[in-house]
């Protein structure tokens, strides 16, 4: 555990640089974590290249983090109030969520994602959910396809 | 990031650890949704991690109805919580299409299915990825008599033994 008081750099894919405290990224991210334990982040100089995670979701993720350190003793229900406030996201951006927070290995964010868009699609249509989670390319042959509309109309 | 091909990149991992969550009810249907879930949900290693999240899941309220119809043996499912009641024909196994069957049992979604002819084995059956396993010599088992823990230990005996279905 870093001291509270220390800072690290996270660096988006437009090159934007985040300063957040330290503290608050060990505690939810593994990847940010093993780069502080293992000592390959050096305090003078590393900015930590976030590639695929772009500033707006960056700056979404910061304030997960960030939320869930200083109020993690609040009760159940108001911290999953501001969950769900928070994930109220389009699906791009649910999307970006997800990928970000799976690069970064933050557990309990990824969690909450998943969960978020299991209730999207259960007891969904084929159809629906193909619009939800945009699979344009669903890699039946047009016979299978035509055969398993046949076969399952009201799943579709 | 480029939007165009976001969806088509969702990684099977990921999809994965979504689908691990959802009720039976819901996979049999997602199985239509592409290839990339079907092969997922009907890949042995699935079932066993949908198997173990099943038992940490609160309780739900199993509303389906699974029942043979006499005539032509036929599987069908009910759904009695669904505002339209929807009734589907699930695929058979095979092997046990043209025979009189009856249902022994079930237990986690899998149904062991009874063919009744003479020296028949017993079929472990999953409907949702519609495979099954035969289970020989059904006749030591009755010798037994067929008790409710009998049965659930002969399934749960087999999921262990072949990581099936």
């Amino acid at each position: 555990m870093g001291s509270p008081l220390k800072k690290i750099m996270l660096c988006s894919s437009e090159k934007e640089i985040f300063s957040v405290e330290e503290q608050v990224m060990v505690q939810h991210s593994v990847i940010i974590n093993n780069m502080i334990e293992d000592g390959s982040y050096n305090y003078e100089e590393s900015k930590i290249p976030l590639d695929c995670v772009d500033s707006k979701t960056l700056k979404k993720v910061i304030d997960y983090c960030t939320y869930h350190t200083h109020h993690h003793n609040d009760n159940q229900e108001d911290l999953e109030a501001w969950d769900a406030q928070f994930l109220n996201v389009d699906s791009n951006g649910l999307y970006d969520l997800l990928m970000a927070a799976n690069y970064l290995e933050i557990r309990n964010l990824l969690d909450l994602i998943y969960r978020t868009i299991k209730n999207m699609i259960k007891g969904k249509k084929i159809d629906e959910i193909r619009r939800i989670l945009n699979i344009k390319d669903h890699g039946f042959t047009p016979e299978e396809e035509e055969q398993n509309r046949k076969e399952y109309p009201h799943f579709y | 990031m480029k939007r165009e091909a976001e969806a088509e990149v969702l990684l099977p991992e990921l999809v994965e650890k979504i689908l691990i969550w959802l009720p039976v009810k819901s996979l049999i249907r997602f199985r239509c949704v592409s290839k990339q879930w079907l092969s997922l949900i009907s890949n042995s290693r699935f079932a066993n991690l949908n198997y173990d999240a099943a038992d940490v899941a609160p309780p739900n309220k199993n509303t389906r109805l699974l029942y043979l119809s006499s005539e032509v043996p036929e599987a069908h499912c009910v759904d009695v919580e669904a505002s339209i009641l929807c009734d589907y024909a699930l695929q058979l196994p095979l092997s046990c299409r043209h025979f009189n069957l009856s249902i022994l049992g079930s237990c986690k979604g899998f149904i062991l299915l009874r063919i009744h002819v003479d020296g028949a084995a017993l079929l472990l059956w999953n409907p949702v990825t519609g495979s099954h396993k035969s289970i020989p010599d059904p006749d030591a088992l009755f010798s037994m008599g067929l008790a409710r823990q009998l049965i659930h230990g002969v399934v749960l005996a087999m999921m262990n033994l072949v990581m099936i279905i």
